[in-house]
């Protein structure tokens, strides 16, 4: 490992989760809201309505306050919170595009001074150069985010990059425009929502015409939203694609953004439909704290896309190089990394080195016992024999976890070193609970990620224990089984009657 | 020696010394509103405990220009801190993720000094007591991500030390307190905050003169007092900090290194200018001029010490790692291309200067030096 890695009991991942889910919300805000604003503003100069020119220069003090200190701080927190968590990937992005974020510190610098002059400069500019200085704030900070998202979306499908090092492959990566398209829209509906959230509070109660724009701001990005995901989908690679579709809770995080994306178009709908008649003051806030977590979660979804890597094709998501691999197979993790107090793992000192092995290779993503993916409960639920040579292959399990980086010995160390850190799961011997701890780890029954179903259709539970007993005899990647006769029997039959949905209750 | 940490796995982007110069020069940049915005802080404070008209007009006038200083302290603030990762990422990381919890809670600390920062620009007048309280957190606050900044920039430099730390706390509860020279370092830069924040209420006095010359006159003599102590006071602290660090890498800046006396010797000579002209404005006709070039001469003290820093931290890093023998694979369309956009943006920049100058025009009267407003008091 050339880093040392930042041991969190609770789980590391949960900082970076907090930080850029309220920097990305903001930051999208911030770019769709100047646009909004400087539209308004144009509104309000050809109708000489100084009521709403009022509500803006009131609105802007709130945005100079949400997009400098809240936004631009979240994003410094975001780069600090992942030169700690993962700072091999952080190197390897800083150092490819360099220019890249150089650039992108150019538009913020004039983003910064743009939304400074904006705000101070209400009714001391003619009315035309202030919304030139507003066209000024959303092309910088337009352009803030075409910079990053190019590198977000390289991380996902680094495409040509992997083969040719060139900097402009790495940039025109598949998913980089499908991706910038969505966050564009993305920009509009979250500065819909957030100027029906500020109409909603105005103390001489909303203009409807205003409420009505803000709800087609939400409404028109909001029907385009599905479409472009689906195109942002098709530009990853089928393989990526199946990994992550194999996460478990992906499938979680995807429903959570689409009911929240279909009920924010309800609630505009009811809203506009309504002509003023139901709770704004609610409604908006509702639909805010939708996008919020509608936003947080599809983010969150794209970060796992790109499991078991944090770059995909070169570093894995424990940070360690794709290239390095090998030598840390081999030689072991202990030996070759400089942040290990131990060099081997012996019999004395077990323990010591399983949780040395833990942080180094596990603690980015899982904790021992607590809320964030924990693995002690579910290795001390296992036999060791089985927890071991899980800990071992990870590479063969589903949900995109990338190879164990050491031996076969330091392998058994982690899985003892977790099965004695934490109480067992409560086991249960039914057949479905067996699936789940044994085989669940890297096969569907009948999802599209080693399914099993097929195996076992037309067999009988006789048939089925004859295979559980003879594992190896279908792949050398197989283990044997190690669990108990009572297991293995519930197992088989449960299969079974998944398998042949007719025969269900035979035994 | 093997190394304490492992190199990077790709090569520099750009020749060392251009993503050296720029880190620098923007580094000189944002040291420049982060002393305003820190030194400005404490100065407001005094102000405030002081209490007479004159001096809340001072710190009204510090306590508005905090924002702008704030954000473009942030602002400069990010580039120096991306090429410094870029040149030495293995050593910065690694200093961050042996200090982890406490650098990350520089993000909370910012977030806390730059919302107080609004709060007292916008409701100075009304805050009476609070304004300390306000300025109190803005500048404990501040103190803070000093701190820990100096803390980490220490650090990094400290290869050896990393093992040893990071197997004592992994969760990385820890700071570089065996440190030498982290006690004069950091007085060197509170110091070096005043003195530029007391240039920046004397220029705020000067821009008085013509409507309100008494209190413009008082506010720069007082700016003026401030930078003259502060320096002078620096000159000590910094002899302390430069011989406090070992032989080999003081006599560097003595004649050892030419490329580091002479900058050594430039910075020096350029705080003694700035002093004795900051001195002779009060007695010319024409102050504004003799303080421009105060000014300038202060600002290239502040050039002239980051580049101190950088010739200092490369000595300590040599034995581990040589930027200039670095491998690079230059970008150079990607740099080109950072140019132009960097050009325009200048461009952009300073049509919105323009745009706020014209916005707010200074404050007419007749003109200094020709028989109006007079810097002395010749009544």
């Amino acid at each position: 490992m050339t880093y040392p890695v930042w041991y969190v009991p609770f789980g590391s991942a949960w900082i970076i989760a907090v930080i850029a889910t309220v920097h990305v919300f903001i930051s999208h805000f911030a770019i769709g809201g100047g646009l909004m604003l400087v539209l308004l503003e144009a509104t309000a100069s050809r109708h000489d309505d100084e009521a709403l020119k009022g509500w803006l220069k009131r609105r802007s003090r709130f945005f100079l306050l949400l997009t400098l200190v809240l936004g631009a701080l979240t994003g410094v927190g975001i780069w600090f919170t992942i030169s700690l968590i993962s700072p091999a990937a952080t190197s390897t992005l800083i150092r490819l595009f360099v220019w890249v974020w150089a650039i992108e510190w150019v538009f913020f610098l004039a983003e910064t001074m743009a939304i400074l002059v904006y705000y101070y400069t209400w009714d001391r500019l003619d009315p035309f150069a202030h919304r030139i200085v507003g066209w000024i704030y959303f092309g910088s900070a337009y352009l803030s985010l075409v910079a990053i998202n190019g590198i977000l979306a390289f991380q996902l499908t680094p495409g040509r990059w992997l083969a040719s090092g060139s900097l402009w492959d790495a940039f025109f990566n598949p998913t980089n425009l499908p991706s910038l398209v969505a966050r564009t829209l993305v920009c509009f509906i979250l500065a819909g929502l957030f100027t029906l959230f500020g109409l909603a509070f105005t103390k001489t109660g909303p203009r409807p015409d205003l409420v009505r724009r803000s709800l087609l701001w939400v409404g028109i990005p909001l029907a385009s939203l599905p479409l472009v995901l689906f195109w942002y989908f098709k530009a990853i690679p089928p393989e990526q694609r199946l990994i992550a579709a194999a996460v478990p809770y992906f499938n979680h995080l995807a429903l959570t953004a689409l009911f929240a994306m279909a009920a924010i178009a309800l609630l505009a709908a009811a809203v506009w439909f309504s002509r003023g008649k139901v709770a704004l003051r609610q409604f908006a806030a509702i639909m805010l704290l939708l996008g919020l977590f509608g936003f947080g979660s599809a983010e969150w979804l794209r970060e796992d896309l790109r499991l078991p890597y944090l770059i995909v094709g070169n570093t894995y998501a424990n940070g360690v190089a794709v290239s390095a691999l090998p030598e840390l197979r081999s030689q072991g993790l202990l030996a070759t990394s400089q942040w290990s107090s131990v060099k081997a793992v012996t019999r004395q000192n077990e323990a010591q080195a399983g949780k040395e092995i833990f942080v180094m290779a596990c603690s980015q993503c899982h904790t021992v016992r607590s809320r964030l993916i924990p693995l002690g409960p579910r290795l001390a639920s296992l036999d060791e024999g089985f927890a071991s040579w899980l800990a071992y292959r990870t590479d063969l399990m589903r949900g995109g976890m990338p190879p164990f980086p050491g031996t076969a010995a330091e392998a058994e160390a982690v899985a003892h070193y977790l099965r004695v850190a934490a109480l067992p799961e409560a086991i249960s011997s039914d057949g479905a609970s067996v699936f789940r701890r044994r085989c669940g780890v890297c096969h569907t029954m009948s999802g599209s990620f080693r399914p099993l179903a097929r195996v076992f259709e037309g067999e009988k539970a006789e048939d089925a224990v004859s295979v559980l007993n003879d594992l190896q005899s279908f792949s050398s990647d197989m283990p044997k089984w190690t669990g108990s006769e009572t297991e293995k029997s519930a197992l088989a039959q449960w299969l079974v009657a998944q398998s042949n949905p007719a025969k269900k209750g035979a035994s | 020696m093997v190394a304490p940490v492992a190199p990077e796995s790709l090569a520099l982007p750009s020749p060392p010394w251009l993503l050296q110069g720029l880190g620098e020069l923007t580094l000189a940049i944002h040291f420049l509103f982060m002393n305003v915005a820190l030194g400005g802080t404490l100065l407001a404070a005094v102000y405030a405990v002081k209490g007479k008209a004159r001096h809340l007009e001072a710190g009204f006038g510090l306590a508005r220009a905090l924002p702008f200083a704030m954000a473009y302290a942030i602002a400069f603030g990010v580039a120096p801190l991306l090429f410094v990762q870029v040149l030495y990422g293995r050593f910065f990381y690694t200093a961050a993720i042996l200090i982890a919890p406490l650098f990350l809670a520089i993000v909370a600390a910012l977030i806390l000094a730059y919302s107080a920062i609004y709060f007292l620009a916008w409701r100075w007048d009304a805050l009476k007591w609070g304004r300390l309280v306000a300025l109190a957190v803005v500048f404990i606050s501040l103190c803070y991500v000093g701190f820990v900044q100096a803390n980490l920039f220490t650090l990094m430099c400290r290869p050896n030390l990393f093992r040893g730390m990071y197997l004592a706390r992994p969760g990385g509860f820890q700071l570089n307190g065996g440190e030498a020279t982290l006690l004069p370092r950091l007085l060197h830069f509170a110091l070096g905050a005043i003195a530029i924040a007391s240039l920046f209420v004397a220029m705020q006095g000067l821009r008085k003169l013509r409507l309100a010359p008494e209190q413009g006159r008082w506010q720069y003599r007082s700016g003026a007092t401030w930078f003259a102590g502060s320096t002078v006071a620096n000159m000590a602290i910094g002899l302390w900090w430069l011989f406090g660090l070992p032989r080999e890498e003081w006599s560097l800046f003595m004649g050892r290194d030419l490329w580091a006396t002479i900058i050594f010797a430039g910075a020096i000579f350029f705080a003694v200018t700035a002093l004795v002209l900051v001195h002779l404005a009060i007695g010319s006709p024409r102050p504004r001029r003799i303080f421009i070039l105060a000014a300038s001469a202060a600002v290239l003290t502040v050039v002239g010490m980051v580049f101190m820093r950088a010739t200092l931290r490369e000595a300590e890093l040599r034995p581990f790692y040589d930027a200039a023998a670095a491998p690079v694979s230059t970008q150079w369309g990607a740099a080109a291309l950072f140019g132009v956009i960097f050009i325009a943006a200048l461009v952009l920049m300073t049509y919105l200067a323009r745009l706020a100058i014209r916005a707010f025009p200074p404050p007419e009267g007749p003109p200094l030096g020709s028989g109006g407003y007079r810097f002395k008091n010749t009544g």
